[in-house]
């Protein structure tokens, strides 16, 4: 019996086989419990009130319903008159904030109240009410967006939309008038994508704003702008951007069918659609790019990719996601190749040392003194005499630190935030050295890699980077080296197989495609990329058409 | 509820299973100690051992040789760091010496006294004393060395003529003795007297291959170093057996490895010191076969400038002059060679001048006849030597 190994590596080789197969179960009960929790939930309660009933005519009781339904709204406001020429009385209904009072004054009361019906056409529709409302849409009331509605709901709901209704004494039919005319704001370049070169615009919250931003990037027939209603409560626009010639037909169907199957009362932000979509739950990388400039949204609809613009929101979805996209920048394409390629690969390398920088560190000062340098090793030691805590408990304590004043100064009102950044930065970076409860060492590691993180460009992707950081740091805490390498290896293998709307996330390094190594690492030369990238299958595959 | 309990008790037991692995093999730099040097040298014993020997602090052991490991950086409190940031500490390394038989016993005495132990990853410097070698084969001495996993092979072999504590102290301060001999060894390019640097590994393949080889000799005098000739060790007991001067390693430099820089001083006829600075030298020993009979040419090119001429009136350095001068030179080049081949063949009787590669390249046959008693029988080859130097310039001067 002695060649059978001892209990101890029974027991080893046991864990060893049942450890990826509970991981791989435990997953699977996670994703199956966000499913279920998805699906099951009771259709939203119609609000009682609201029962849709048909305009009467008769303006008493028309009136009194329309009351009751909306009149206790504070922003409601009624305002009833007399049609001049007639003894017809009206009521305009609109909501206060919503609707524009230039336009109720001048060009609806001052029509009805002063011009009225001219004596000619007076007695002609007194017997037949329908040709009132034709006479009014044609020939009084001077807007260019006038709709008519017979139900008391659709009534309401255009109302409380920003609408203006118009209820006519003796119509069985309300006119609603205009659109809603919100506050917006200017077109202004976007705060957390600035560049150096390049348009200064970007996406505002309303949805006309930006889809006319698109519009207007240039004449272009193929740009096709599909709009769609989601939510249960709060219905929203949302539109779904591509290009007709270049985009992948199967990727449009994919998304319209991921978007017809949105169920939420109320998407409020882009980023809701974004966590409805997506392939992946459980994955720290985003599968889709949020971005503010329209341009990068036209570059990603050129290269066959297509954009989600939703209302009241200015950050666009852009989709499908690769990694590599993540790391570029605009400007990479506005600057010429040369500068754009080394900035490119600068963005890389920091990506790497914002993901491994304190792993590292916590490796080689913990486990391997041996792989440091000499004389670098000798610093570190007297650097660190008299430090009390091992190097990932340090190195936790400062990047931590380092988080919460990252985060701060977000939160921290403008004037005066960047003194209270200076403030923390002296007090972690000099005081906790002199106090020793740091070495000066790792303040130079967290520092270079909380810059690191900066430095790429889509915001979100840095949170990722910087999460996985932390995983980084425990797995070298744990393992040293051997830990860390088993966590890039366990990055590389989920990136492997993540996919977004389709197409693999780390292509085109795997699968392997080499023509699209042209806008990898390096950025050749625009001449030399003729083709559109071969990963999102686009219809057109030549640049140049 | 159920269900949501099984659910937190899975991810509970992923999480305690990274956690229970706790942090593996940690060891943190400023827990351990960092030695770069490391000498060896005949028992002596120190005040510390005596001393705690007389309380009957002891091991069973042979006072056979005393190790000598250079720890840097010298541990110092917090405190004192803090006190007086100006003071720096006298001496930025710290020795340690202990007396026992066997090298890798007395690293772990080392851990009976200081709370960090030793890592040999930094070792830089190995110093074995002429004394210790001439008793002990540097196999038995470097057995353990060589075995050790934290050693790294690319450490540096060095001889001292007297004692190898010595070889690692210092007078200045802030200065690591043995980071200071490992430099010194870079400035091969600016002298001919120091030889290639034999790292372990090349003296673990020196010692496998049987042959003779040199180490570099360190003098020392209040607590002062320099490199000084070369030690002698002959390949079939491994043990030193004798020391080459520095004017024979000049001589040496000249046909066994390549001289990058140095300066050959000569006499003018008249007198005058007259100095070449070679730049770019090439050097071929040719081995021949007549039957029994084994003999050497050795072929040297040398090129270089006339650095310095104390001739006075001075002398234009015309095109004649230079053939002069080059004939001065290339004498003056025959003689070292001559004295370092009478040492080689006649005084210590061994090759140390890679005359056994190339026989052993061009006539394997004959090489494997006599590489039985190779040292002897080099003692006795015949050895012919051509030299041919070259001034190409004769720096910036303009007369």
């Amino acid at each position: 019996m002695s060649y059978l190994p001892n209990w101890s590596l029974l027991v080893q080789a046991f864990l060893l086989l049942i450890i990826p197969i509970l991981l791989v179960l435990l997953s699977r009960v996670i994703r199956k419990s966000l499913k279920t929790s998805m699906d099951s939930h009771s259709k939203p309660e119609k609000e009682i009130g609201l029962t849709d009933v048909p305009i009467s005519g008769t303006y008493d009781s028309d009136i009194a319903s329309i009351r009751k339904a909306i009149g206790d709204q504070a922003d409601v406001w009624i305002r009833e008159m007399v049609i001049r020429g007639t003894e017809i009385r009206a009521a305009l209904v609109y909501v206060d904030g919503l609707t524009d009072n230039d336009l109720i004054d001048t060009h609806l009361i001052a029509p009805l109240i002063l011009r009225g019906v001219a004596e000619e056409h007076r007695t002609s529709f007194l017997d037949s009410p329908l040709s009132l409302s034709t006479y009014l849409m044609e020939q009084l009331i001077p807007v260019s967006e006038i709709k008519k509605v017979t139900g008391l709901q659709a009534f309401t709901e255009g109302i409380l939309f920003g609408k203006t209704g118009l209820l006519v004494e003796g119509l069985p039919e309300t006119l609603l008038i205009g659109s809603a005319n919100g506050k917006s704001r200017n077109v202004e370049e976007p705060m957390s994508e600035a560049l150096l070169r390049g348009p200064r615009t970007g996406f505002t919250e309303r949805l006309s704003d930006n889809t006319g931003l698109l519009r207007r990037h240039g004449q272009n027939e193929s740009l096709v702008l599909t709009k769609f209603e989601v939510g249960s409560r709060v219905k929203k626009s949302l539109v779904l951007a591509y290009m007709r010639d270049i985009v992948d037909p199967n990727l449009v169907d994919e998304v319209t069918l991921r978007i017809q199957n949105i169920d939420i009362d109320d998407p409020i932000e882009s980023g809701y659609i974004e966590q409805l979509i997506e392939d992946n739950v459980l994955s720290p990388f985003q599968q889709l790019q949020n971005t503010e400039r329209p341009d990068r949204v036209i570059a990603g609809l050129l290269e066959g990719r297509a954009a989600i613009l939703l209302d009241g929101t200015p950050f666009a979805l852009v989709l499908p996601v690769t990694f590599s996209m993540l790391l570029q920048s605009p400007e990479d394409y506005y600057e010429r190749w040369i500068p754009g390629s080394f900035i490119r690969f600068l963005r890389f390398f920091a990506a790497l040392l914002a993901l491994l920088a304190p792993a590292l560190y916590i490796s080689f000062i913990s486990f391997h003194p041996g792989l440091i340098p000499t004389k670098l090793a000798l610093s570190i030691i007297e650097t660190r005499q008299g430090v009390p805590f091992p190097s990932f408990i340090e190195a936790m304590i400062m990047e931590i630190s380092i988080e919460i004043l990252r985060e701060a100064g977000i939160r921290l009102p403008k004037p005066i935030g960047p003194a209270m950044g200076i403030v923390g930065g002296l007090i972690i970076g000099d005081a906790a050295v002199n106090a020793g409860i740091v070495s000066p060492f790792l303040v130079i590691v967290v520092a270079v890699t909380a810059i690191s993180s900066f430095t790429i460009p889509v915001y979100s992707a840095g949170i990722t980077l910087r999460i996985l950081r932390f995983t980084g740091m425990l797995c070298a805490a744990a393992l040293g080296l051997f830990g860390v390498v088993m966590f890039f290896l366990l990055i590389c293998s989920h990136l492997v197989r993540l996919k977004s709307f389709g197409v693999p996330y780390v292509s085109p390094i795997v699968p392997y495609g080499l023509s699209d190594w042209k806008d990898l690492f390096i950025r050749f030369p625009l001449k030399s990329m003729k083709k559109r990238p071969f990963m999102f299958n686009p219809k057109d595959k030549d640049r140049r058409n | 509820m159920k269900r949501s309990l099984y659910f937190v008790l899975r991810i509970a037991a992923a999480i305690l299973l990274i956690l229970n692995t706790g942090c593996w093999s940690s060891n943190e730099i400023e827990d351990v100690s960092v030695y770069v040097g490391l000498g060896l040298d005949v028992a002596q014993v120190s005040e510390f051992e005596r001393g705690i020997e007389k309380q009957g602090a002891s091991y069973p052991r042979e006072k056979v040789l005393t190790a000598t490991v250079q720890i840097v950086p010298p541990i110092t409190g917090k405190g004192q760091k803090q006190g007086g940031s100006s003071s720096t500490p006298s001496e930025a390394y710290m020795n340690e010496k202990l007396t026992g038989d066997s090298i890798i016993q007395i690293f772990r005495q080392f851990s009976l006294r200081r709370d960090r132990p030793l890592i040999g990853h930094h070792l830089k410097v190995i110093v074995v004393s002429s004394e210790l070698a001439k008793r002990y084969s540097l196999e038995q001495i470097f057995d353990f060395i060589l075995r050790d996993n934290d050693i790294r092979p690319s450490c540096l072999v060095l001889v001292s003529h007297r004692n190898a504590f010595e070889a690692l102290s210092t007078n200045e301060p802030g200065e690591v003795p043995a980071l200071y001999l490992a430099g010194l060894v870079d400035n091969r390019y600016r002298s001919n007297k120091i030889i290639p640097p034999v790292t372990l590994i090349k003296l673990d393949s020196a010692m496998q291959s049987g042959s003779s080889f040199l180490l570099q000799n360190v003098v020392t005098a209040q607590n002062d170093h320099k490199f000084s000739g070369a030690g002698i060790f002959k390949g079939s007991t491994k043990k030193w057996v004798g020391e080459l001067s520095q004017l024979d390693l000049e001589g040496l430099s000249w046909f066994s490895f390549d001289v990058k820089g140095g300066a050959l001083k000569t006499y003018a006829p008249e007198g005058y010191s007259i100095t070449y600075e070679p730049k770019n030298s090439k050097s071929k020993i040719i081995p021949k076969v007549e039957g029994n009979d084994i003999s050497f040419h050795i072929k040297v090119s040398s090129e270089g400038r006339l650095i310095e001429d104390w001739s006075f009136p001075e002398i234009p350095s015309s095109g004649q002059y230079m053939r002069e001068l080059e004939k001065q030179f290339e004498k003056e080049a025959r003689k070292q060679i001559q004295q370092v081949l009478h040492k080689m063949q006649h005084v210590y009787r061994v090759d140390v001048g890679g005359f056994n590669k190339q026989l052993r390249i061009k006539y394997p046959k004959v090489w494997n006849k006599v590489k039985e008693d190779w040292d002897e029988t080099f003692s006795n080859i015949p050895i012919t030597y051509e030299i041919d130097m070259k001034i190409t310039d004769f720096g910036s001067s303009t007369d």
